[in-house]
């Protein structure tokens, strides 16, 4: 089907065979999950989903977890402080459970890896019955054509009550979206991307404030830090220049 | 003052059990553990409970219905039975689940408890702070356990007792967390834990031994006869684990040696006072494969590595002790054992008494053919090999294992192709794609388990 006034589509030129653009119902998803592994079309989901519904697939939480923590490092900087620091990790056996206080968050995964086709994208959603109990799942839903792992969670309880957590139970929703052109490379199922094949949680890959800001063309001078006003105290350069000395560093006294 | 003597030992006593039941409480409230530590821990925890609660009671002698003597002699074995325990408690709390291949030891437990000759086996876990695997004997703790039970006099403890039957304590190195194919060796141990708790190397085969070995060693015929048991059990170890697991274990045992020594080197002709030369041993695990009919089902190239290294001439093992020795009459002795031991009967026995000892398992080769190209094809493309699609089955933990193995050391150039960004002549890069492949068949195990559930 051709939307009307989407002009890029009207142009035939630019589109070599008319493509279905919508979201999969079940016997699509049901045709996917049939194709071969090699296939760049294959729709995969292991172990294998138990509820698909009319439009969506039902996906569990998985059994490890990234749990914050308070921790020596004053704040979080992009890039520069390692985000393993801020969360210990957590593996949550199938019968167990993790309580998850109100208004806190937590790092999950689904219990499900995907794979999915390069003509299809994707989008995790919170199951309705767990919306109800002011659980959200995710905040950065969208998954791209040929991603394959299983996905990160970012768990929030923004109920005023504390909510335990099942491993193995069914949080989150699935649905999947034909794409206007199939992406794959040659007919080959070849990917790009910072997570490549997770099967836990896993934590945020940044890029450093000067390198990420450069692309706009802002210089590295111009880039400030969280901690530059404490050095306008004479005893936090002290400190500074002692743990200089300490690594070798020859340091004059501030 | 006698009266006062017994009150600081008892209060001495009170307070390393009290510590050690804090130190328990807090990490099993802090951590998860795998199954069976955790039930080991706990066991410990309300015994330590119950232990307290006798001291208590026991600990005043003015309230005590015992006399001084026996008040004395008990506090002492109780003493004993904790300081064991003391060794136990601590290698198992550093092992939480984050710290071992959780979905491994699971699956082992389960693989290995379906034995009959030791049914029901529950797998504890310890971190070793040295790189290698071990098996704790267990055979102590158990009777401590049971003495320090009757000690304190706590019948409700006895189905605790029944829960701690069968406990085989493994040690895997802290840094192997993560690793899969390192872990095999996992099942070395486990042929360790089988010849301790079926009692393998029993009064008869050390008589029957040593019966062998008295026309030729004369009073030299019990030492010889305890150095021959011991690499006995290490060549039926290695075995076993061939048995149950298949040519991972002998791929993963090779990849440990070649990183300690150079496996062209004579160093690995070398018997030491507990381990037969590697050759050997490789070449007999080369036996116990073909006739699992592995031969017929994996690569070539795989079959040649398999068995490269088995090819050195029995003439040319020797000992790693007689290097320094220049007493020519004991290195005689020791070429004796070497040659002794090399006997196709005693070889033989070791081989029937694996076969034994595994009967009733079940072929992990017939896993492997059922899904041998699944688990190539997944891992080629990046999936956790549990896919099965909608009416399949999962393949089998040991196929997922060896599949993976095989994959892995074949160089994994497809999934090369699949991942551009990462370079296959970066050592950083290979160590990632290596870890995911590590962790997708962990998953897969997982997935396995699920399922079984």
């Amino acid at each position: 089907m051709v939307y009307e006034g989407d002009r890029r589509l009207a142009n035939k030129k630019k589109i070599k065979t008319e493509r279905q653009v919508g979201v999969l119902t079940k016997k699509d998803i049901e045709d996917r999950l049939e194709k071969q592994i090699f296939e760049p079309s294959s729709l995969i989901i292991t172990p294998y989903p138990k509820g698909i519904d009319s439009d969506s697939i039902d996906l569990g939480l998985g059994n490890h977890f990234f749990v914050p923590r308070g921790h020596r490092t004053p704040c979080f900087v992009p890039g520069l402080t390692n985000p393993l620091h801020l969360y210990s990790e957590q593996y949550i056996p199938m019968g167990s459970y993790l309580v998850l206080p109100a208004h806190h968050t937590v790092l999950g995964s689904t219990l499900e890896y995907i794979k999915l086709p390069s003509d299809v994208s994707g989008e995790i959603l919170t199951k309705s019955s767990w919306a109800r109990t002011f659980i959200t799942i995710e905040t950065a839903p969208w998954i791209h054509p040929l991603y394959r792992g299983c996905l990160t969670l970012e768990i929030a309880n923004v109920s005023n009550t504390p909510v335990v957590l099942y491993p193995g139970v069914k949080i989150a929703q699935l649905v999947l979206l034909n794409t206007m052109r199939d992406i794959a490379k040659k007919n080959k199922d070849e990917i790009e991307g910072t997570y490549f094949g997770p099967v836990r949680p896993e934590p945020a890959i940044l890029k450093k404030p000067r390198e990420a800001l450069s692309d706009l063309g802002i210089s590295r001078e111009d880039v400030t830090y969280p901690l530059d006003e404490y050095f306008d105290h004479e005893e936090y350069q002290e400190y500074v220049a002692n743990s200089l000395r300490e690594q070798g560093y020859k340091v004059e006294s501030p | 003052m006698r009266h006062q003597a017994v009150l600081h030992n008892y209060t001495a006593a009170y307070k390393l059990v009290s510590s050690l039941k804090e130190i328990i409480s807090k990490s099993r409230a802090d951590n998860s553990y795998p199954k069976y530590s955790d039930q080991f821990l706990l066991f410990c925890q309300r015994t330590a409970d119950d232990t307290l609660r006798y001291l208590e009671k026991s600990g005043n002698p003015k309230t005590a219905k015992l006399d001084f003597d026996i008040l004395i002699s008990k506090l002492s074995a109780i003493r004993q039975g904790w300081e064991l325990l003391h060794t136990f408690i601590k290698p198992v709390l550093d092992a939480d689940s984050l710290k071992v291949p959780y979905s491994l030891i699971q699956f082992l437990s389960e693989h290995t408890g379906k034995l009959s000759v030791v049914k029901g086996t529950k797998i504890v876990i310890e971190s070793n702070p040295e790189l290698n695997y071990f098996q704790h004997r267990h055979t102590e703790l158990i009777i401590a356990i049971k003495f320090l039970l009757i000690l304190i006099g706590e019948p409700e403890n006895l189905t605790e007792r029944v829960k701690i039957k069968r406990l085989g304590f493994l040690g895997l190195p802290y840094s192997q967390s993560k690793s899969l194919f390192m872990n095999c060796l996992l099942y070395h141990e486990i042929g360790h834990f089988i010849a301790e708790e079926a009692g393998v190397f029993s009064t008869k085969i050390r008589k029957d031994t040593k019966g062998k070995l008295e026309p030729l060693f004369e009073e030299y015929t019990e030492w010889a006869g305890n150095i021959i048991l011991v690499w006995m059990e290490e060549l039926f170890a290695d075995l076993v684990a061939v048995k149950l697991l298949g040519p991972a274990y002998t791929l993963a045992y090779m990849e440990l040696y070649r990183s300690v020594i150079d496996l062209s080197s004579d160093q690995i002709l070398e018997f030491d006072i507990d381990h037969p030369c590697a050759p050997l041993r490789f070449r007999e695990q080369v036996k116990a494969l073909k006739k699992d009919k592995w031969e017929q089902h994996i690569k070539l190239e795989q079959w040649e590595r398999l068995k490269g290294v088995s090819r050195s001439k029995e003439s040319a093992y020797k000992s790693s002790l007689i290097l320094h020795i220049n007493d020519p009459y004991m290195v005689k002795i020791w070429q004796g054992l070497i040659k002794f031991f090399c006997r196709p009967d005693i070889i033989k026995t070791v081989h029937d008494l694996a076969d034994e000892f595994v009967e009733g398992r079940e072929n992990p080769c017939e896993h492997f053919i059922k899904s041998a190209e699944r688990i190539q094809e997944c891992l080629e493309h990046g999936i956790v090999p549990s896919f099965a699609g909608k009416n399949g089955d999962m393949p089998h933990p040991t196929a997922i294992i060896n599949g993976a193995m095989f994959f892995w050391l074949s160089g994994m150039d497809d999934l090369y192709q699949i991942v551009p960004s990462i370079h296959k002549e970066k050592v950083k890069d290979r160590v990632a794609l290596e870890q995911r492949v590590e962790m997708w068949c962990m998953k897969a195990i997982e997935d396995w388990l699920i399922k079984r559930k």
